[in-house]
């Protein structure tokens, strides 16, 4: 009855052209909590306090507390958290996916580092999980959301086919003023008709 | 406000009795939350567990409804996230009292106790569009539809959107006439 529906789907800045054929997960262990400390800590807070629930989204979090909110993920049912990389052994960001609520509406959230963007990854690792979504699992539909300062994000959320479904009223408080959040989704059948010739 | 009693409902703490009687309400498709589904297969002894969980919270409420002749009608919550700013609310009663006005006063003690008392800035609720009813009677008190996940919900072997609700705080005061005493946040 109470929701608590919605991460923060911090997909990363538009990417331009691929530079790399297939990205793959590996799951977080041990030594990637030094990585993601450091993009926590460095340009990347507002969008890894997004996806490690970290309230205060402006201050930087310790490693222990990264591990903790992790671990604490990870053992969360019908949820996923893991770093991307590229074949050559690049970690270009993280995801998390979450249908904890029903999977037939799962949501997901990518970061791709500072140094990776713009360079087509960020592209390529949402559609990566469109295609998990649509072809590896019952989902019907998946949602998106975006502040709506974040103008890079939504660009790229419109440029891969999402569709704005409606605003947060007053999601936060940003510069002295309070903001919305925006709404997007993408149904099964738009995927298809996108990324696979509409066959279902 | 002196205690959360209105003019035919008042809420209180639940009690052990009340369980056999949600348990019916979760049980019952009509009533259950906006779009679980869930199997109904809640007992005295699922509830008791949820209440426990709910009352372990500190940023969550849950009462029970009952007329003013101690006749229980269902229970109505929130949770706030962030807290202190943003509540998201659900109600339960019966269908036996439906339009009755029990629900519509429910709520309005509860927005009351969460923008007065809790200082809250919006308020937001989940409903979907299978239930027309639910979204004429949040616009009743004042909800504004504020987002449409397309089918986002299977109700009745059809797939209908997801209704995404809110009021802001100045909204709540204007409607209501009275007046804000509390500093605005963003001058």
């Amino acid at each position: 009855m109470f929701n608590s529906y919605f991460n923060r789907d911090c997909v990363s800045i538009p990417g331009e052209e691929m530079t790399q054929d297939i990205l793959e997960y590996r799951s977080i262990e041990e030594p990637d909590i030094d990585m993601i400390h450091k993009y926590q800590n460095g340009e990347c807070r507002h969008e890894l306090s997004g996806i490690l629930d970290f309230g205060e989204s402006w201050a930087p979090m310790s490693k222990s507390q990264i591990k903790e909110k992790i671990d604490k993920t990870i053992k969360e049912k019908r949820t996923a958290i893991f770093t991307i990389w590229t074949r050559d052994g690049k970690c270009i960001g993280m995801s998390d996916y979450y249908s904890r609520w029903d999977p037939r509406t799962p949501h997901f959230g990518i970061v791709i580092w500072p140094e990776y963007r713009r360079q087509g990854y960020g592209t390529q690792a949402v559609e990566e999980m469109l295609k998990r979504c649509f072809e590896d699992s019952i989902a019907h539909s998946t949602s998106g959301y975006a502040e709506e300062w974040n103008e890079a994000s939504l660009a790229f959320m419109d440029k891969l086919g999402f569709t704005k479904v409606g605003i947060e009223r007053r999601a936060g408080i940003r510069n002295g003023k309070f903001y919305d959040g925006i709404f997007l989704d993408m149904l099964k059948a738009e995927y298809l008709a996108r990324y696979s010739g509409g066959d279902e | 406000m002196d205690t959360m009693t209105g003019k035919l409902i008042r809420l209180r703490p639940h009690k052990e009795e009340d369980y056999e009687f949600f348990a019916a309400l979760k049980n019952d498709l009509r009533t259950q939350a906006w779009n679980q589904r869930l199997p109904p297969r809640a007992t005295v002894k699922t509830v008791a567990k949820w209440v426990e969980k709910e009352y372990e919270k500190p940023d969550c409420g849950t009462w029970s409804i009952e007329t003013l002749e101690g006749e229980l009608v269902g229970h109505i919550g929130y949770g706030e996230g962030p807290l202190r700013f943003a509540a998201s609310i659900g109600v339960i009663t019966g269908v036996d009292f439906w339009g009755k006005g029990y629900a519509m006063e429910a709520h309005e003690l509860l927005l009351e106790f969460l923008f007065e008392e809790r200082g809250i800035q919006v308020i937001r609720l989940w409903t979907q569009a299978g239930g027309e009813r639910g979204v004429a009677a949040a616009q009743k008190i004042g909800f504004k539809i504020s987002a449409r996940f397309r089918e986002g919900s299977i109700i009745g072997g059809k797939l209908v959107d997801g209704i995404y609700m809110d009021m802001l705080r100045e909204e709540y005061y204007e409607s209501r006439g009275k007046v804000d005493h509390i500093p605005p946040i963003v001058p």
